[in-house]
């Protein structure tokens, strides 16, 4: 099958909206946590937050006052992404038919239901409008994406919500429309915005840092909810070529699995995410010792941090200690349904520019969390081959391959 | 396609039974599931189809359903009939990796309803963390995974009421490249308050004055049932049904999706629609005039209901007043994620049972579907090939093919 490539990436997320400075960000190890200033926290115990704190203005970039007025939080990210992207890749029009849109999202967008109970709760439902029907179900989120910039190819618009692993699961499915000849561009990537629902579940579990994500720090206190997007521009090599496109990297192959033991916990042994990472090396025909980088889930929580380390060392024996593995989510959290999306550009930026990003905050190593996390510095080293792992609730995972391409 | 999908399994839990035989035999008495619902802590009257009777612990008897909401209830309980089906046991499943995609339009809607209330109202710190953990939109897919031990690729799928066709389909896909095996695939959706009000408010669902305001193909209709279910299936490789011994019911031969956004103009949709259909029949290398059987989605939007009509007119040519038409959202509502699988279940059965369930609503002739022969009466049919189509309310469209030649 044609080899399917990366062409274009767009942001917005805690760091930035425009890719430049949002890996310039990364690679000085910014933070973008804050005070959440969204919804009111004084009733709960943390305060803490990944807000994209972004003004009107800058988003007008890519979205219209109309588009600002009536799209939902996720969508006008999604949609701001998805242009960025397209721009990116230097596509200022799409064929219709023959270009696609999947995206992946953790809640797709849940102010909607806080604006239904905020309404009931106030005696006002009456005033619930279409609102919600037009808003609310999540495939609505790709079908503005998709409508906007005039995309109906590879099937229609579709949204997988696999959770946390959402953004992966939407590239491995591009990926596979293309191989198919079933579209000859697919956007791809992930969205979820910063809701109270969110917060308050992870609240609950007492998974919040109060702070500051410190993955693999043995004084983690927890990740930290956030919001993004992200998208990608995919397309087959051939037709990449045919319009002289730039291309960060080839997408050579995935993994998914699933654990299928705890809808929050997962398998503490790491065995479905070892299953991810072979079948991703497998598809890929690149051998463990051949990864010059791993893009870690790493939310900072103590059990994601050693069930990931766990699995690792399982799949790369000998040169587990080796390979660099970083946690972007060290800098501007859990961007949930966008993380993966967001990771796996930052692994083709990571190709393309000949660097990878630290994991910040990590002062005191975890004793056993003893790989090379890439400590507080961004390294420049040459990669040509990067995994991005993503693991979500209901036990998914998915294990992303990119590789340096050469025509 | 390099491997056959054969269908060895099915399971369904509906508002007219569960069992594919119970339900089938229920719609060619011409039962209808659709009646006033009442919402008692509301105190509100809607139109719909919900599953009144339905108890998990009649298919999951000895175990803990704590940690299911509905949505998951419906998943789990439909996907174990499903699995038992096509011969599965649970130590089956250990050898084998079996994958899910599992259609949805909301999936726990209510359940995340219920969690942010119930933070507003009482405090954060009363959310519960294991209601948090349904409020992702894979959460059902999760849960069944955890429930039936299935460690494969765990994927959702979202596209409005195409959900349940599309998810099939991108398990056929799959399956037919040889990138997986064994693949338990459907759609599921609750009937809720929030959903069944915003449908109702946003003018896509009846008003429910009177039964008869949700009709399909009724040129006098105000829009649709919401209904309620899970219906699944086993889908395979010829050679593993073969390998495995078990008996096949169906075989899917191909398969087409396509969008066009509601506000796209009549011919673009009309144009959106058809191509679904042909990509369909291309990929099974059969002809529309072999086409014996065409299950549809109408459901009592009369636009979307009217388009579909002038599609089957255009597929089926001269041959549109002699093909069956099957209409199930007559009886059961639009039941969303579920609802294009629940048309393919049927159409297995009739294939069996070689009667047509009636359509009732040709009884009172006010029908904006001139062409198609929609009759009041049930009455014999045969044929080998079935057309399931389905056009969504998203503007999602989705075709499939089944094969049911004995041979």
């Amino acid at each position: 099958m044609e080899a399917v490539v990366v062409t274009g990436f767009g942001v917005i997320c805690p760091l930035g909206h425009v890719v430049d400075d949002f890996w310039a960000a990364v690679l000085r190890g910014e933070s973008g946590i804050s005070e959440v200033s969204g919804f009111d926290t004084s009733r709960y115990r943390v305060k803490r937050g990944a807000e994209i704190k972004e003004s009107a203005r800058a988003l007008h970039r890519h979205l219209s006052e109309p588009e600002m007025e009536q799209l939902g939080r996720t969508t006008q990210l999604a949609l701001f992404a998805a242009r960025d992207a397209l721009e990116d890749a230097g596509l200022s029009r799409v064929d219709a038919d023959r270009t696609g849109v999947v995206m992946g999202t953790t809640s797709g967008e849940p102010r909607e239901i806080e604006r239904f109970n905020d309404l009931d709760l106030s005696g006002k439902l009456n005033e619930l409008g279409e609102q919600f029907t037009l808003r609310y179900p999540c495939n609505q989120i790709p079908g503005h994406v998709a409508s906007s910039i005039g995309a109906f190819g590879g099937g229609g618009p579709i949204m997988l919500p696999v959770a946390c692993a959402a953004g992966s699961c939407a590239i491995t499915h591009a990926v596979d429309m293309l191989q198919l000849g079933e579209a000859d561009v697919m956007l791809a990537g992930g969205a979820d915005s910063f809701s109270r629902i969110t917060y308050t579940g992870f609240a609950g579990l007492m998974a919040i840092a109060p702070e500051r994500c410190q993955p693999f720090d043995l004084h983690r206190k927890g990740m930290m909810p956030g919001e993004g997007a992200a998208f990608l521009v995919l397309e087959r090599a051939g037709h990449a070529r045919e319009r002289g496109a730039r291309v960060y990297a080839e997408v050579a192959g995935y993994g998914l699995s699933c654990d299928a033991i705890h809808m929050t916990g997962g398998d503490r042994d790491g065995r479905g995410a070892v299953r991810a990472m072979e079948k991703a090396l497998s598809r890929s025909r690149v051998s463990p010792d051949e990864i010059d980088y791993i893009s870690a889930h790493g939310t900072g929580t103590k059990t994601s941090d050693l069930r990931e380390t766990k699995a690792v060392k399982q799949v790369f024996e000998d040169s587990a200690k080796k390979v660099p593995m970083s946690s972007v989510k060290s800098m501007f959290g859990h961007t949930m349904g966008a993380a993966s999306a967001i990771e796996a550009g930052v692994c083709c930026l990571a190709i393309d520019r000949g660097a990878v990003p630290p994991t910040m905050n990590l002062e005191s190593p975890d004793p056993d969390c003893d790989l090379d996390y890439v400590p507080n510095e961004a390294r420049e080293c040459e990669v040509e081959i990067a995994m991005s792992n993503a693991y979500a609730f209901g036990g998914a995972n998915a294990s992303l391959i990119l590789k340096k391409w050469r025509s | 396609m390099e491997s056959e999908v054969v269908i060895t399994g099915m399971g369904v839990i509906s508002a007219l039974g569960d069992e594919p035989g119970a339900v089938y035999r229920a719609r060619c008495k011409g039962d209808s599931a659709i009646r006033l619902h009442e919402f008692p802590e509301r105190e509100e009257r809607m139109l719909g189809a919900a599953i009144s009777s339905f108890d998990a612990e009649v298919y999951l008897p000895d175990d803990n359903l704590r940690p299911l909401d509905r949505a998951g209830r419906l998943a789990v309980s439909s996907s174990k009939l499903a699995l038992k089906s096509a011969g599965l046991r649970a130590e089956d499943c250990e050898k084998v990796e079996v994958d899910i995609a599992l259609g949805t339009m909301f999936c726990g809607a209510h359940t995340i309803s219920q969690f942010d209330r119930k933070a507003q109202v009482s405090g954060p710190r009363h959310a519960m963390p294991l209601e948090f953990a349904n409020t992702v939109l894979n959460a059902a897919a999760g849960q069944t995974a955890i429930w039936h031990n299935l460690r494969g690729n765990p994927m959702t799928l979202a596209a409005g009421d195409v959900s349940g066709l599309r998810a099939v389909e991108y398990a056929a896909r799959r399956i037919s490249l040889g990138w997986s095996e064994l693949f338990l695939a459907g759609g599921i959706d609750e009937h809720c308050f929030e959903t069944s009000l915003s449908f109702r408010e946003s003018g896509h669902a009846s008003d429910g004055s009177d039964l008869g305001s949700a009709q399909p193909f009724g040129r006098s209709s105000r829009g649709f049932a919401p209904g309620e279910g899970a219906a699944f299936l086993v889908l395979e490789s010829a050679d593993s049904a073969r390998n495995r011994g078990a008996d096949v019911v169906g075989k899917i031969a191909g398969w087409g999706a396509s969008y066009a956004p509601a506000e796209a103009s009549a011919d673009r949709r009309r144009r959106a629609t058809l191509y679904a259909v042909e990509a369909a029949l291309k990929m099974a290398n059969r002809s529309a005039s072999e086409i014996g059987y065409v299950s549809c989605s109408a459901d009592g939007r009369t636009e979307t209901d009217a388009l579909e009509a002038k599609i089957i007119g255009e597929v089926l040519g001269e041959r549109v007043g002699s093909v069956p038409i099957a209409v199930p959202a007559e009886s059961l509502g639009n039941t969303l994620g579920a609802s294009g699988v629940f048309n393919l279940v049927e159409a297995i059965e009739t294939s069996r049972g070689r009667v047509l369930p009636p359509f009732r609503g040709a009884r009172n002739g006010d029908l904006g579907a001139p062409d198609l022969r929609l009759v009041p009466e049930e009455r014999p049919c045969a044929f080998d090939l079935a057309l399931v189509l389905a056009c969504g309310m998203g503007g999602n469209v989705s075709a499939l093919l089944l094969s049911l030649d004995p041979d």
